[in-house]
């Protein structure tokens, strides 16, 4: 777990850097160390390291030791910065490029992000200078290119569109469409056609924040939805002669095959009373065979009964009573025809 | 190359980076201090006053001042936006030390240590809707107690019910763990839940919202 920070003190003792901000990160790793041997769980182990500053100890030590080796500030034992000539600036701009290609070569999925290090890095190497490698940079937008984990290239946000739509989740995908909109928005309105990372992480939170009421509020539905269906399903079946057939009722004996079945039967009709007033408290007073989730739940393939049974089940929610635990004959010869172990 | 080239190879660098704060208007500060920058560079005589007057007069510092002040500035009123007062301590913070910075470290450290006091708070507030991970629990236990049937039923639905509760009491007891590891003697506060930031992802009118609420709470407590 602290083979970054290992990795980071190599790097930085590698290049000769030295002083108060290089010890300061040699005794906070020593101090992460020293924590590390007292815990024995891991979770337990990362969650302090986080809370209790350690990691930040650590690396803002890192950002002085760096930016007074890059000329930017003073170091912490007040050593006064030097500005390093064009061509170390350039040299040291590559040699970071070079080692974020290197690790990205060595992560899936990351074909953008080493496409546009790529594209960094034949500037740089194409014989111009700093300032004009810095301006090429920046004019193409290729930093904001390069911050692919905050802001998704469009090919992978029309994907997401695309896959979210076959899953049949409207209120995923008025997101997913949202998110792809916004992206395009920002490109339109930028110069290099590049989009602003900031830009982006905001519009992605407030966007996240828009739909995320809905989201939980088709969550809820269709997390319910086949319970009510269900009760009212199986306890027309449970009349059937064929329910002692049916996995929903069988068993370990035959005893216990007959309990579930005399429960359905009996019981489903108050279970259902008690579930479909839950549901209306909590969604309003449309039965749950209108809403449309349940179509779409249907055309996802998350819920498998067929037309003809659900036809059934929705007939039979008027006669699924608790005065009257016994179901209709007549919904009773249509079960009947459906068999065991059949949607 | 000479002096001269190489410091009109500059101003052409300081102005692309001018132009493009200039263009978003989310960087009302950077496109200032950036325009400072580059009538800097551009006015300058040579590169040695070029980098004193980026370094040694602090112009590159205050646009770094100036970005990470438009950034808290943008964090703070799309949290406002949003009614996300947890969230929002974190550019409160920038916003409140950020003019007092006199280094790129002290900067940089301002921004990650703020961002880390909020991500904690935000993760002991986020914990706040573990509870609504007890409504099928508690929906169950409602169906199994209430629900009409016959009275040779009852004693087995009532023992369902007893069920029910306790694997739900014991669920709740690794999660309330696992929360106590972020905060000390955590646990649900009913008034945080009622916030607006968490009220909005439980979708359902107050009157079951509340009576939902209060069963979790005498569920976890065993009353």
């Amino acid at each position: 777990m602290l083979g970054t920070f290992r990795d980071l003190l190599a790097d930085v003792q590698g290049k000769g850097i030295s002083g108060a901000d290089v010890d300061e990160m040699t005794a906070a790793l020593a101090a992460m160390d020293d924590l590390a041997a007292s815990m024995s769980d891991v979770g337990e182990f990362s969650m302090k390291l986080a809370n209790d500053g350690y990691y930040q100890r650590f690396t803002d030590a890192y950002t002085r030791a760096m930016l007074a080796a890059a000329g930017a500030g003073p170091s912490a034992d007040g050593t006064p910065p030097q500005i390093p000539s064009d061509s170390e600036l350039l040299a040291q701009a590559l040699q970071g490029y070079e080692g974020s290609l290197a690790q990205l070569r060595q992560v899936a999925g990351q074909e953008h992000s080493i496409s546009v290090v790529e594209r960094i890095l034949a500037i740089g190497q194409s014989g111009v200078t700093y300032p004009v490698f810095l301006k090429h940079v920046e004019e193409q937008g290729l930093n904001e290119e390069l911050a692919g984990s905050v802001t998704p290239p469009r090919i992978q946000l029309e994907s997401d569109v695309a896959q979210v739509r076959s899953t049949v989740d409207p209120a995923r995908e008025a997101q997913a469409v949202a998110l792809l909109a916004l992206r395009d928005s920002l490109a339109a309105a930028s110069p290099s056609g590049s989009v602003d990372p900031f830009s982006f992480e905001l519009g992605r939170y407030e966007i996240a924040w828009q739909h995320a009421p809905a989201i939980a509020q088709r969550d809820a539905v269709v997390q319910r939805l086949p319970r009510l269906i269900d009760l009212v399903i199986d306890w027309v079946d449970a009349h059937t002669s064929w329910a002692s057939h049916d996995s929903r009722f069988i068993g370990t004996s035959d005893a216990e095959t007959r309990k579930r079945i005399e429960m359905a039967r009996e019981c489903n009709p108050g279970f259902y009373e008690v579930r479909a007033a839950q549901f209306a408290a909590y969604f309003g007073p449309t039965p749950w065979w209108q809403r449309p989730e349940l179509g779409e739940e249907r055309a996802g393939g998350r819920i498998l009964w067929t037309d003809a049974r659900l036809a059934l089940a929705v007939e039979a929610v008027a006669a699924c009573r608790p005065e009257t635990p016994n179901a209709p004959a007549e919904l009773v010869a249509r079960a009947e025809a459906f068999g065991p172990n059949a949607f | 190359m000479t002096d001269a080239d190489r410091l009109d190879e500059y101003r052409d660098y300081y102005r692309a980076r001018a132009h493009r704060y200039a263009t978003n208007p989310l960087y009302p500060a950077t496109a200032a201090a950036e325009q400072t920058l580059a009538q800097a560079v551009e006015t300058s005589a040579s590169m040695a006053e070029m980098q004193q007057r980026i370094v040694g007069d602090g112009l590159s510092l205050r646009c770094g001042i100036a970005l990470a002040q438009d950034q808290a500035a943008a964090r703070a009123a799309l949290y406002a936006r949003t009614g996300d007062d947890v969230r929002a301590q974190a550019p409160a913070e920038v916003l409140a030390n950020v003019n007092a910075v006199t280094d790129a470290a002290a900067l940089a450290s301002l921004g990650s240590s703020a961002e880390q006091r909020a991500q904690q708070a935000v993760t002991v507030d986020e914990l706040t809707r573990t509870w609504t991970m007890n409504l099928t629990a508690l929906e169950n236990i409602e169906v199994w107690q209430r629900a009409r049937v016959p009275e040779r039923w009852r004693s087995t639905l009532d023992e369902y019910a007893a069920e029910g509760a306790q694997l739900a009491r014991d669920a709740w007891k690794h999660v309330s763990a696992e929360a106590q590891q972020h905060q000390a003697g955590w646990r649900v506060d009913p008034t945080v839940a009622r916030a607006p930031r968490h009220r909005r992802l439980v979708p359902m009118p107050d009157q079951p919202f509340e009576q939902r609420l209060a069963e979790h709470v005498r569920l976890v407590d065993g009353v």
